[in-house]
């Protein structure tokens, strides 16, 4: 008790520190780091079953000749122990995806540029090679910028087998044009508008989700081999200035993203950032909406397992009939589709994430390192998903007391957490 | 509605220069066009990417899985 009411006056007289200092500070906003940086991120998740620690390592340094290099370096350690994991039973394992790559931003004329990029990742069962191609061209006094872009991904796809084998089991090969208009509307204003096609050829499945067809247990999914997607993005960056010092200006950015593919999904995402400087920090407020309509072969007619919701995939039939295919003979027979993936499904979610940055400009003034340091800033951030149906069920963790489901799954209200630690250095 | 955003935005652009004097706002790194620094995106793309049946929007590309 005692410690308690003695925690109180305490926590109270923290939060009046800090407003004191947001309060004696001018305003000093968090301006971009032109010549290069140094990011360092350490990223977490945490749903139902899955947990991911993802520390990243970004650096990008613009060179005397002004031809820019970045290179990146990310470690992917999910720890997992659901079905579609490879796990039948409370048996968590750790897996480690390790991801490099590197891009050269080489200047053109007429502030043009051009910029080749690559990446590789690996995981035990998964290894992936990506390379990329942008052009970026500014029109009318740099009010205008066009951004043109071409990656290839070529993905080998393996089941393991123990600790250290895995068995192939095919490759998938993608193809991502991107082409993105960027517009200076005012002084405080800009547009963005942006249109992607990814196109996917070859295996698809989920080499570890089983699926009920027909009352029977099958081993692996059977998705389409070919699959073209498509995103419509819109955003505006608009800053509304004030005349106060402690809070310069507030920065809103509605953004609206619509995604169709080949498959029949549909989905819309509707999402509104708000910018808030308050002296050396900024915090950043979103919140995005995402509304999904199911892939044309998504059942959930047939037996389930149990206790899982009545959305939860299942095929009362063979499958969805899907193009045709050849049988071992050589001959053409119509190909039936399943699949047991959850967010294939129909369902919603909300994203909420607070985010800080706080610039250290306390140590302006002392020598040039620590004039550099006080450009470098630090980003804490956390938020919470909230979703419903059967990707609820299955990744969502539950926050009601009293939900049935629990522990199994989750039916009433379910959410999972991410949150990030982050610092930029100026180079 | 997005044809109409367009052809608002487009309108409303149409005679619009902002001298490069005139975009000391537009230097703030909250007014960076995009939706954020590149490993948060990324990050975000890879949870999106293995709980949406949709991903992408950001301008890039993915690669790797980390899904199963």
């Amino acid at each position: 008790m005692q410690l308690t009411s003695l925690k109180q006056p305490l926590t109270w007289l923290g939060f009046v520190g800090v407003l004191g200092i947001f309060a004696s500070a001018h305003a000093d906003q968090i301006p971009q780091n032109p010549s290069g940086e140094v990011a360092l991120r350490g990223n977490y998740w945490r749903d139902r079953n899955t947990r991911v620690v993802n520390p990243t390592v970004d650096i990008r340094q613009e060179l005397p000749n002004r031809v820019g290099v970045s290179a990146h370096y990310m470690l992917d350690a999910i720890t997992s122990a659901s079905i579609a994991a490879g796990v039948t039973a409370d048996e968590p394992f750790t897996e480690l995806r390790h991801e490099a790559g590197f891009a050269v931003d080489i200047p053109l004329p007429n502030k043009a540029s051009l910029s080749p990029s690559y990446s590789y990742s690996t995981e035990s069962d998964y290894f992936s090679h990506n390379a990329g191609l942008r052009g970026k061209f500014s029109l009318f006094q740099d009010n205008t910028a066009l951004l043109f872009g071409v990656d290839y991904g070529h993905n080998t796809v393996a089941k393991r087998l123990g600790p250290t084998g895995y068995l192939l089991q095919g490759v998938l090969q993608t193809v991502h044009l991107v082409a993105l208009a960027t517009q200076v509307l005012s002084r405080h204003m800009l547009g963005s508008f942006s249109y992607e096609a990814t196109v996917g050829s070859g295996y698809m499945n989920n080499p570890y989700r089983p699926v009920f067809v027909s009352g029977e247990r099958r081993e692996v999914e059977n998705l389409p081999t070919f699959r073209h997607r498509h995103v419509l993005a819109l955003s505006l960056h608009s800053m509304f200035v004030r005349d106060t010092t402690l809070i310069p200006y507030v920065t809103l950015r509605p953004a609206l993203r619509l995604h169709l593919d080949s498959w029949g999904l549909k989905a819309l995402n509707p999402e509104l950032a708000t910018y808030l400087p308050i002296g050396p920090v900024e915090l950043r407020f979103l919140l995005s909406w995402y509304e999904q309509w199911a892939v044309d072969f998504y059942r959930s007619d047939g037996i389930k397992p149990q206790g899982t919701p009545d959305s939860y995939p299942s095929y009362g039939s063979a499958g969805v009939e899907w193009g045709t295919k050849l049988n071992p003979m050589g001959q053409e027979v119509p190909n039936f589709v399943y699949t047991s993936d959850v967010k294939m499904g129909e369902y919603s979610s909300l994203t909420a994430e607070l985010q800080l940055k706080w610039r250290l400009s306390f140590f302006k003034g002392g020598s040039p390192i620590l004039d550099r340091l006080a450009r470098s800033v630090i980003e804490v951030s956390g938020g919470m998903w909230f979703t419903n149906r059967a990707v609820g069920w299955q990744f969502g963790i539950p926050l009601s007391g009293e939900d049935p489901s629990a522990p199994a799954g989750c039916s009433k209200v379910c959410a999972a957490g991410f949150a990030a630690l982050g610092y930029h250095f100026p180079l | 509605m997005l044809v109409f955003g367009l052809g608002l935005g487009a309108a409303a652009t149409g005679c619009v220069v902002v001298k490069p004097y005139q975009r000391e706002r537009l230097t703030e790194r909250c007014m960076s066009p995009g939706f954020g620094d590149a490993s948060e995106l990324k990050f975000r793309g890879h949870w999106e990417g293995s709980r949406q049946g949709a991903e992408g929007g950001y301008g890039t590309a993915g690669g790797g899985c980390g899904c199963n």
